[in-house]
């Protein structure tokens, strides 16, 4: 089967599962190959070990909600990756990520300190929107895009848990 | 020596502190908030009690409850380590007025430490170079009238903070009055004994230098190799290297006895670290810090002296066992803090469940944890997982261990700062020592080593398991299903039929 992945530039995938009894995937990308075993897997069936041409790396992998794979770690290092094709097709199911959200959550639970925004705002992507405090750490939210404050859903003090709404930008 | 040692602290320095108290022949008794329960510090303690939340105030701050429990537990010491209620002058009196030591500066060590702006002046008076700064101020329109003689960029400190707690860097007036509410909010919070701030000037090209220093109660003083601590964010340090490359031995001599001199007049009983600035050549004096730092491993590593042991042992009344001419430094020591936190976002802290921990071990690898595979990284406190602690004989060989130990270091579950300190060690930058206080703070900095990091063939592999992560899963089987009927005639007719059920 055939996978178009980006990950830095694209890269086109061939798996071929040999038929042998030692478990080795052959994998091409382009003209080179590479032997793959998958060494062990968690219970939910995600790749935890995998070796490349003889060579073991502990990976985790992040999944979006419809199952594709959205971040592989590899050496420590986080790489982000998209399978944009599979097969000859285009088909994909609809993909959360592709698109950047302007609806900022706090990814972690914790006090507001400030906000540093006022509704109507312009504000340019990697901005600091808010101020919360976590871990006993300031933590700043910076802005996902660029565009309008459209909402403001806290204020400071409030104590939000992980995932609460804090800011709308359209 | 102590028979039972309370430690009022958590994390990394708790278990750091039971295995130092066990190791003197002392039982080590632990606090934990319920969150830090599965923890190496509370497993290996020889009891360890649950302190509460109240509505006023964290476990770890609540001075009336540890106070409470120390007393009804019998213990004749408490030791803080640092942070939290190491310099906490009303914890302090409280145990001394029950008649428990404390392992920590003493209430006139705080007093004396406490002014910065009477430090620096008393630096200077000893021969030290000093930024310029202002006086401590308590109100708004003070500190307005101090900036003119300083000039932007500058920072407004609080002077009774600690760890990186309580420092802003500003640029302009607006800066300013927001970096003075700020400040004071976190005094508050971190229940500083004062809210008073002073201005120094910013020098953003400068490298940042401490020396570890232990005292005894009879006034003998051993001074030990600085360390280089320039990899810095948010004003805490990220790695650590000593001895520094940065000054001479001359210089490093000459400094170490205004150091003596410095510490005596301050009457500083236990650990203290003398901190520098050097910028162009010259080493301005920053400020004394009286509490054990979180980096003394290093210095420990490299001279084989457990400063946090003889801390101890000080203040059970024994001898300092070691004069300043007398320290060996062998080789050459790096040491990096892991962090669980998320470099991709602004670093904001990544707590979870760590599912897998591989770290790195042998030859002159010291790794030093507090979490291990099925803890958790809790939600609220640090977000410092471990210390990775190298020597070799030289500068690059520590260099080329460290990243071979880094390399060798796998954590699930929760992101941490390890992609940014590979990529430090493996930049040119850090190579020629032309890392100061200001690289890391720098996104671009940042996002430049770490490109240089990735190479074409990790980013094959990584690719690779994303497509066959895909490929293996069962749960994926419909989409693969899908993907191959999903031609261009099915998908026509899936929108012919859409459409109709809509008309």
């Amino acid at each position: 089967m055939k996978y178009t992945v980006r990950c830095g530039k694209k890269h086109q995938i061939k798996i071929n599962r040999t038929e042998s009894a030692s478990n080795n995937i052959d994998i091409l990308i382009g003209k080179k190959s590479f032997k793959v075993q998958i060494k062990d897997i968690h219970t939910d069936g995600t790749i935890r070990t995998i070796s490349v041409n003889n060579k073991i790396y502990p990976v985790s992998i992040i999944k979006q909600q419809n199952g594709f794979p959205s971040q592989v770690v590899l050496n420590g290092m986080p790489f982000d990756v998209d399978i944009e094709k599979i097969e000859s097709t285009r088909y994909k199911p609809k993909s959360p990520g592709r698109k950047i959200s302007g609806v900022v959550t706090s990814s972690l639970p914790g006090q507001i300190v400030s906000i540093l925004v006022k509704k109507g705002d312009k504000v340019r992507k990697g901005q600091p929107l808010v101020i919360l405090e976590s871990m006993k750490m300031e933590n700043e939210i910076l802005s996902p895009k660029s565009g309008d404050i459209s909402k403001i859903h806290v204020k400071p003090k409030q104590v939000v848990m992980k995932a609460h709404r804090l800011i709308e930008i359209t | 020596m102590f028979s039972k040692v309370l430690i009022a602290n958590r994390g990394l320095i708790l278990a750091n502190c039971v295995r130092a108290v066990q190791e003197l022949g002392s039982k080590a008794i632990a606090i934990y908030e319920a969150e830090d329960e599965n923890s190496a510090g509370v497993r290996n303690a020889d009891e360890a009690y649950e302190i509460q939340n109240t509505s006023a105030t964290r476990a770890y701050s609540d001075v009336d409850q540890i106070v409470k429990l120390a007393k009804s537990l019998k213990v004749d010491a408490v030791l803080s380590g640092y942070g939290f209620l190491s310099q906490h002058a009303d914890f302090i009196k409280k145990l001394q007025n029950s008649g428990i030591t404390t392992i920590a500066p003493t209430l006139e060590g705080i007093h004396n430490l406490s002014d910065k702006p009477a430090v620096k002046k008393l630096a200077m008076k000893l021969g030290f170079y000093v930024l310029p700064g202002s006086n401590a101020c308590s109100d708004f329109s003070e500190i307005k009238e101090g900036v003119s003689a300083i000039g932007y960029p500058l920072l407004i400190k609080a002077t009774h903070g600690y760890g990186g707690k309580g420092i802003r860097v500003v640029e302009n007036l607006s800066e300013l009055r927001s970096g003075y509410k700020f400040i004071q909010s976190q005094c508050h919070k971190f229940s500083m004994n004062s809210k008073d701030v002073f201005l120094e000037k910013f020098l953003p090209n400068a490298h940042h230098i401490e020396f570890p220093v232990l005292r005894d109660k009879t006034g003998n003083v051993a001074i030990f190799p600085e360390q280089w601590c320039s990899v810095q964010r948010r004003f805490q340090k990220q790695l650590v290297e000593t001895p520094s490359k940065i000054i001479t031995p001359e210089k490093r001599e000459q400094l170490k006895q205004v150091i003596q001199k410095l510490i005596n007049k301050l009457d500083i009983i236990g650990f203290a670290s003398v901190e520098f600035l050097v910028d162009q050549d010259i080493t301005y004096f920053l400020k004394v810090n009286g509490y054990i730092q979180p980096f003394y491993t290093g210095t420990s590593l490299l001279t084989g002296v457990d400063l946090l042991k003889e801390q101890i042992r000080i203040f059970a009344g024994e001898p300092l066992r070691i004069k300043s001419d007398r320290i060996k430094k062998n080789g050459h020591v790096i040491a990096v803090s892991i962090c669980a936190e998320d470099p991709d976002n602004n670093f904001a802290p990544s707590p979870g469940k760590v599912d897998r921990f591989y770290y790195p071990s042998g030859q002159g690898i010291n790794v030093q944890a507090n979490v291990f595979s099925g803890d958790t990284v809790a939600t609220f406190y640090d977000p410092m997982i471990a210390k990775v602690i190298v020597r070799d004989a030289t500068r690059n060989e520590a260099i080329a261990r460290m990243k071979v130990a880094l390399n060798n270091i796998h954590i699930d579950g929760i992101k941490t700062n390890i992609p940014l300190m590979r990529a430090i060690l493996n930049s040119k930058m850090f190579k020629n020592r032309k890392v100061n206080i200001s690289f890391i703070p720098n996104q671009e900095n940042r996002d430049k080593i770490i490109q240089e990091l990735k190479t074409p063939e990790d980013e094959q592999i990584a690719a690779i398991v994303a497509a066959l992560e895909l490929h293996h899963d069962s749960n994926n089987q419909h989409i693969l299903e899908a993907a191959r009927e999903d031609t261009l005639w099915t998908t026509a007719a899936r929108w012919l039929s859409q459409k109709k059920s809509v008309l």
